[in-house]
């Protein structure tokens, strides 16, 4: 097949049209430098959500499930979950997985960044909160953050832009057993707006954030950064496939060549090539862009490409309670959350530790099939008396647990399966570890103890599910100093490749006990930083 | 209008959801309203669903007539739950599809919407309205002070 070449020679060709993608996309073309990105999802239009429709909830079991071998949508790419403990989620849009995501959006601690230092395992960080701090700052005026200044567990914050969303019934009732306990507790720091903002709409507690937000209360990278990258002369090119980067002679990378909607392949020329696909799509693009001089893969001479990986194991505990607590109103995962058993304590028989992640409940079909941390409803003769006492009277607490870096963990190219245009799809090589799993038994030993304080009648705990859990992909390029122990630098930049960066998820040393997206947008911005106050020597 | 099925399988198949959702405290059984139409428009659209309910449908037959030499139409409430109980067993995907489907039927049927309250409803354009909270009662957290690992 012929090859078309577009004849401009962009600045930089961002690969990826995501959380981070859309964050570094709009600094740079701030900046004045010529951005184009590769998307291989298109376009959505809040306008077109389901949330208005009788049928709703039913739409996330099909085409806005976070799981791409369910949803299988044209521009979705299957994935070889044969061997793997936890299911990625993904999804694949201008705006990446925040179209689909919960928005908690919690940083990570400053002990994060040194976890070697401080416990002995993993890796520190090449970078520390403080120097990501601005980023932080930056990007959280960018959102738009609901939340509320004054976290104990956190150094001081910038102002949230708007008050925390509100706590509902469930709320009140569950801080109460916190309080008993005497544990820490605070409101989440939530990519949701509880007050109009940036021309966006406030938040009107309809808990449909699963399958889009009509009213672009939910600060999904499309109505966020992209507008505002998009006016500045940054461009999309959407349905647009990458199917490797091509490095020259001189070992520096010339752009890449990828699918367009009619299944032509193009070639897309530029100064930069900046990964940001997230911890599959990275790795699996490198891999896949095999060349002499790369044998094993672009940027992989230290062989950690793909290795690392890191979800967040999540367990589930459900409370259900004798008041109808209304839990079905409200953004599903943000409330509140706890960090009491953040850190590790030498008294555990684990290292590291997990935060509690207090979610509301969900609607009349997702509680009787059981979704999001609930068990589903039994049929016959008892199925209504135990749908009415879950529907609307339940308090979830997701046990958030730090993973820890594990070379097996591990993401490969099948030898046998394919996306639609032919490029081989990632296998996920992935087992619970040790540390894990009695970090999870301990959380769900605390979690049920936190329910009983706050008045809950029955518990019902649920181990590690084979279910749609990885919505967390991290690990698998990691940064640091070392050539030989990771593969890009603290600015993102490949240790290998001297003109490619990489600004996803993949680049965490550790994953922290958080949800990341937050830290993988400032990522973004602070090596967009990096190239802007470079580009004498860069370009 | 999807027609996957004849119209004895109608009643076949109708027998079988009052089962699943029995009639109870107000609430129709889900083979009362229009949870039937719900899986014959989905089956429609899918060969695999198409060809594991006709596997499964004929295993609830079979086992009707192997432990009560009857058709399941035919049998008391009680005997038919034993026949689902065996084919849950037996059947899986089947029966874990039939229980989806059923559930989905249901519960984004209009009647049993308004029976489950105002709330349960489309949640946009109107979403809810949802008490704030106290957050005097953070004012505990907050007098323990500061709770982050200082490096």
């Amino acid at each position: 097949m012929n090859i078309i070449e577009k004849k401009n020679v962009t600045d930089v060709l961002v690969i990826g049209a995501g959380a981070s993608g859309a964050a570094f996309s709009w600094s740079l073309a701030e900046a004045g430098i010529n951005v184009i990105c590769l998307e291989q999802g298109a376009e959505v239009n809040p306008k077109n959500y389901p949330a208005t429709k009788d049928d709703w909830e039913i739409y996330k079991q099909t085409e806005f499930h976070p799981d791409p071998n369910v949803r299988k949508l044209s521009h979705d790419y299957p994935l070889n979950n044969d061997e793997t403990d936890i299911i990625p989620v993904m999804y694949n849009a201008i705006g990446g997985s925040t179209i689909i995501w919960m928005a908690h959006f919690p940083r990570l601690h400053p002990s994060d960044f040194k976890v070697k230092s401080l416990d002995g395992i993993a890796e520190d960080w090449p970078i520390s909160y403080e120097k990501l701090e601005k980023y932080y700052d930056i990007n959280d005026k960018m959102v738009g953050v609901s939340g509320l200044n004054g976290d104990t567990a956190y150094p001081k914050k910038s102002p949230r832009t708007t008050r925390p969303l509100p706590l509902g019934k469930l709320g009140n009732k569950i801080v109460k057993g916190f309080n008993n306990l005497g544990w820490h507790w605070w409101p989440s720091d939530s990519a949701i707006i509880s007050e109009q903002y940036d021309e966006r709409e406030e938040c009107n507690s309809a808990g449909t954030c699963g399958i889009g937000c009509i009213r672009r209360a939910k600060a999904s990278a499309d109505v966020t950064y992209w507008p505002k990258a998009l006016y500045k002369g940054a461009e999309i090119y959407e349905n647009c496939r990458v199917r490797e980067i091509i490095v020259g002679k001189d070992g520096l990378a010339t752009g890449a060549e990828y699918y367009d909607e009619n299944g032509n392949i193009n070639f897309q020329a530029a100064r930069i090539v900046v990964l940001a696909c997230n911890g599959i799509g990275t790795p699996r693009l490198l891999l896949n862009s095999k060349s002499n001089l790369f044998p094993n893969g672009l940027a992989n001479s230290s062989g950690l490409v793909g290795k690392n990986l890191m979800f967040h194991p999540v367990t589930s505990v459900t409370g259900i309670f004798d008041e109808n607590l209304e839990s079905f109103k409200g953004p599903p995962a943000c409330l509140l959350y706890s960090h009491q058993f953040y850190e590790t304590d030498s008294s555990r028989d684990f290292l590291r530790g997990f935060g509690f992640q207090i979610t509301r409940g969900v609607g009349p079909v997702s509680t009787a099939i059981g979704n999001f941390g609930h068990e589903k409803i039994p049929w016959g003769t008892n199925h209504r008396k135990t749908f009415l006492e879950h529907y609307g009277h339940t308090i979830t607490i997701g046990v958030h647990g730090e993973d820890l870096p594990e070379e097996h963990n591990q993401i490969t190219l099948d030898p046998y399966l394919h996306d639609s245009d032919g490029i081989p799809a990632p296998k996920i090589n992935y087992k619970l570890g040790d540390n894990s799993k009695s970090l999870l038994k301990y959380g769900n030993k605390r979690a049920e103890e936190l329910l009983e304080a706050s008045g809950a009648k029955n518990i019902i705990t649920n181990t590690l599910a084979p279910g749609e859990n990885g919505c967390h992909l991290m690990g698998t390029a990691r940064m640091g100093i070392k050539n030989n122990k990771s593969v890009v630098n603290e600015y993102g930049r490949s240790h290998d490749v001297k003109n490619m960066y990489i600004i996803d998820g993949s680049v965490f040393v550790t994953a922290g006990a958080v949800n990341p997206t937050s830290t993988i947008q400032a990522f973004a911005l602070h090596v967009a930083d990096y190239i802007k106050n470079n580009s004498n020597n860069i370009f | 209008m999807a027609n996957f099925f004849s119209s004895q399988q109608k009643d076949f198949i109708i027998s079988i959801l009052n089962i699943i959702i029995p009639k109870s405290d107000g609430f129709p059984s889900a083979g009362e309203i229009e949870v039937y139409n719900h899986i014959d428009n989905i089956l429609s659209d899918s060969p695999y669903l198409k060809r594991i309910f006709i596997e499964g449908l004929t295993s609830i037959q079979y086992e009707s007539n192997i432990l009560f030499k009857n058709d399941f139409i035919t049998l008391n409430d009680s005997e038919k739950n034993k026949v689902l109980k065996n084919i849950e067993q037996i059947k899986t995907d089947f029966f874990n599809a039939l229980i989806l489907h059923t559930y989905n039927g249901y519960y984004t049927n209009n009647i049993v919407l308004n029976l489950l309250g105002p709330h349960a409803r489309p949640p946009q354009p109107l979403g809810y309205d949802i008490e704030e909270g106290d957050l005097s009662s953070l004012e505990v957290v907050k007098s323990r002070g500061i709770f982050y690992r200082i490096l």
